[in-house]
């Protein structure tokens, strides 16, 4: 426990001394924000659909979530490179410790991103259906938070370098966040998109945030809150499972 | 290693046997067969390629059972039952000459009373060269804080160490010589337990590094050939989140951190990041950060690499005095052989992953007949220039410049 408890807290540490990367990190969902929750506005309200910009701003948080999320996943290349893994690999503690100290540290890091990016949002307007639901809210930040950490975990326990970046980016990364139902609602979506949406975890994630941010679910909070937690178990096996793989 | 011959060969009794193989005695169970994982075939040549097949089989007898472990002449016995070759060459040298590479046929039972060795001539005459009750000794003596025995690991097709055997002696200051890419740093891998050796026993501190990790991490700090600070925190934060990793109680965490950074001379600079830090300096917290939990045994892979001539005496002065003050065993590797000459009190030359001398530095000059440890050296090792392999951390590198370490 004192392990988890360590590197979870250097993971906090090193996020909170560089504001460069935590305003960074803001400029890509602010551009999504304006561009596309203003420009489709009117277009979406006369479709009879409502409030676009309230429509995105769960999609747009979940997308800073994401990124964050894969990067401190993916971090564990920086620290190889950098040497710090060896350090923790050779220290007289289990692997499983090391991982869950990882994942957690950057399971709130990235919930921390994203309330950054929920605050931009409600500064350019956003507004809550109920205050009363961000306990609920918060819950699927974090298990959002969760699933993507350990994606990147797994990842990160793969890849020897960062030469694989941008592969990561192109082809995870982004797809995830365009088959989702971050940008549009997945009603009345041609049935091949609707299956690829099915299939994203991160879909789930966006509903059932933007449930608890006072939309409508599209499937339930139950159904989200299952999908999420069973993804996210998963996912952390195989990364814990690859990241007990590493050899120097 | 001290190979006394027939010193500690005695009888096991059955209580005693049951201490190293518990996994025989399940209830009369038929056990599984036994792990031979330390002896997957290597792609490393036998031990005695000119040689030809030697002229002997060993055969295993275990008395009151029918079990018979016939070996392959030509290499070496690694591992049997668990008990590692550390622990049975000691008491029978002449194994040295077999082979457990093929165990398969080897079925063993879940009573043995005794284990016995016969070593039989194969082609006559069929005298007898045993028989001798094959049993580990007590644990490797306490001098030889590290015994490595017949260790080999491939990557590939590419034998990076190839069947090295040695051990270093408690308090020693042990320098492990070698040219690039000759298999120091694959050797330091596996002893310090991230690296899994293809074949061959070690023994750290008493404990197998492949199969007690914790106790073998918990009985030596290492200073790695790269940097492996957090740059991104404090000096002090450092060797608190080391203390923490390594189950330092808070108190002393503080009390050791502050008089080994006042050691290393660094106590002034012990809340500026380590970015800030010059090379020597961070070099300095690194063997600070690495006796934190009071090692046995220190590593040290090129731990004066890229650095000045006064960096590097600063840095030696302070591994002497620590070694000393703290009781702690050191086993070093350096290209700068006026280093190795000057500190170590033995040293063993590699290269292209083999021994291929070991003592006393003076030994090995005068074997030589070099002047200084520099031209034993060469006239061991040859004039050849080695290759390394470019790491991807130099291409990471490159890349971080490049991306400014935007994450």
């Amino acid at each position: 426990m004192r392990a988890i408890y360590i590197l979870c807290i250097r993971q906090l540490k090193r996020y909170s001394r560089s504001p460069a990367r935590i305003v960074g990190s803001l400029g890509q969902p602010i551009v999504f924000l304006l561009a596309l929750g203003f420009g489709f506005g009117a277009t979406f309200a006369r479709a009879g659909a409502g409030n676009y910009f309230n429509f995105v701003t769960p999609g747009i948080v979940a997308m800073g979530i994401l990124f964050t999320a894969v990067f401190s996943g993916i971090e564990i290349i920086w620290d190889r490179q950098f040497g710090f893994l060896k350090e923790t690999l050779v220290a007289p503690v289990s692997r499983l410790q090391i991982v869950l100290g990882r994942v957690l540290g950057g399971t709130i890091v990235a919930m921390m991103q994203g309330a950054v990016v929920f605050l931009v949002c409600l500064v350019f307007g956003f507004r809550f259906g109920s205050w009363l639901l961000l306990p609920l809210a918060l819950v699927f930040m974090f298990l959002i938070s969760l699933l993507f950490t350990s994606i990147g975990t797994a990842i990160g326990s793969v890849l020897q370098d960062m030469q694989g970046f941008p592969l990561v980016m192109n082809f995870l990364v982004m797809p995830l966040f365009f088959f989702s139902d971050a940008l549009f609602p997945i009603n009345g979506l041609p049935k091949v998109l609707m299956l690829a949406l099915r299939l994203n975890p991160l879909t789930y994630g966006v509903d059932g945030l933007r449930g608890a941010l006072g939309h409508a679910f599209a499937f339930s909070a139950i159904t989200d809150f299952a999908v999420l937690v069973i993804a996210s178990s998963i996912l952390l096996s195989i990364g814990s499972y690859l990241f007990s793989k590493i050899q120097l | 290693m001290n190979l006394g011959p027939r010193k500690r060969v005695h009888r096991a009794t059955t209580g005693s046997h049951r201490r190293i193989c518990p996994k025989l005695f399940t209830g009369g169970a038929r056990p599984e067969r036994p792990a031979v994982s330390a002896t997957r075939t290597g792609r490393c040549p036998p031990l005695h390629p000119d040689t030809g097949p030697a002229p002997h089989v060993a055969v295993l007898v275990i008395k009151a059972g029918v079990q018979f472990l016939r070996t392959q002449p030509g290499a070496t016995l690694v591992q049997w039952f668990g008990v590692s070759a550390a622990n049975i060459l000691p008491s029978f040298p002449s194994l040295a000459n077999f082979t457990t590479q093929n165990l398969g046929f080897l079925t063993p039972t879940d009573r043995l009373p005794r284990l016995r060795i016969t070593s039989y001539p194969v082609s006559p005459p069929r005298e007898r060269v045993g028989p001798l009750v094959l049993w580990p000794g007590p644990k490797s003596k306490m001098s030889d804080i590290i015994v490595v025995q017949d260790l080999v690991k491939n990557y590939g097709d590419f034998c990076a160490v190839n069947h090295i055997s040695f051990t270093v002696r408690e308090g020693e200051i042990f320098g492990f010589l070698g040219p690039n890419g000759a298999g120091k740093t694959t050797t330091i891998k596996m002893l310090t337990t991230v690296l899994d050796p293809t074949s061959g026993a070690l023994r750290v501190n008493g404990h197998d590094p492949l199969h007690e990790r914790k106790e073998v991490r918990r009985s030596f700090g290492i200073v790695f050939q790269d940097a492996s600070l957090d740059d991104e925190l404090t000096a002090f934060e450092n060797m608190d989140l080391h203390g923490g990793l390594y189950g330092v109680a808070r108190r002393e965490r503080a009390e050791r951190s502050r008089m080994l950074l006042e050691l290393v001379g660094l106590w002034d600079r012990r809340n500026d990041f380590v970015k800030q830090y010059s090379g020597g300096m961070k070099r300095r917290l690194e063997v600070a950060r690495a006796l934190l939990h009071q090692p046995r045994i220190l590593f040290l892979d090129e731990p004066t690499i890229g650095l000045d001539p006064q960096t590097r005496n600063h840095i030696w002065s302070h591994i002497q005095t620590l070694s000393k003050e703290q009781n702690v065993t050191v086993f070093f590797t350096t290209h700068y052989m006026e280093e190795a000459d000057r500190v170590a009190s033995e040293v063993a030359v590699i290269d292209q992953g083999k021994i291929v001398a070991q003592g006393a530095p003076s030994a090995l000059k005068e074997q030589t007949h070099s002047a200084t440890l520099e031209e034993a050296f060469i006239a061991l090792t040859g004039h050849g220039i080695r290759d390394e392999e470019a790491s991807s951390a130099d291409h990471m590198r490159k890349m971080a410049r490049v991306w400014g370490r935007r994450r």
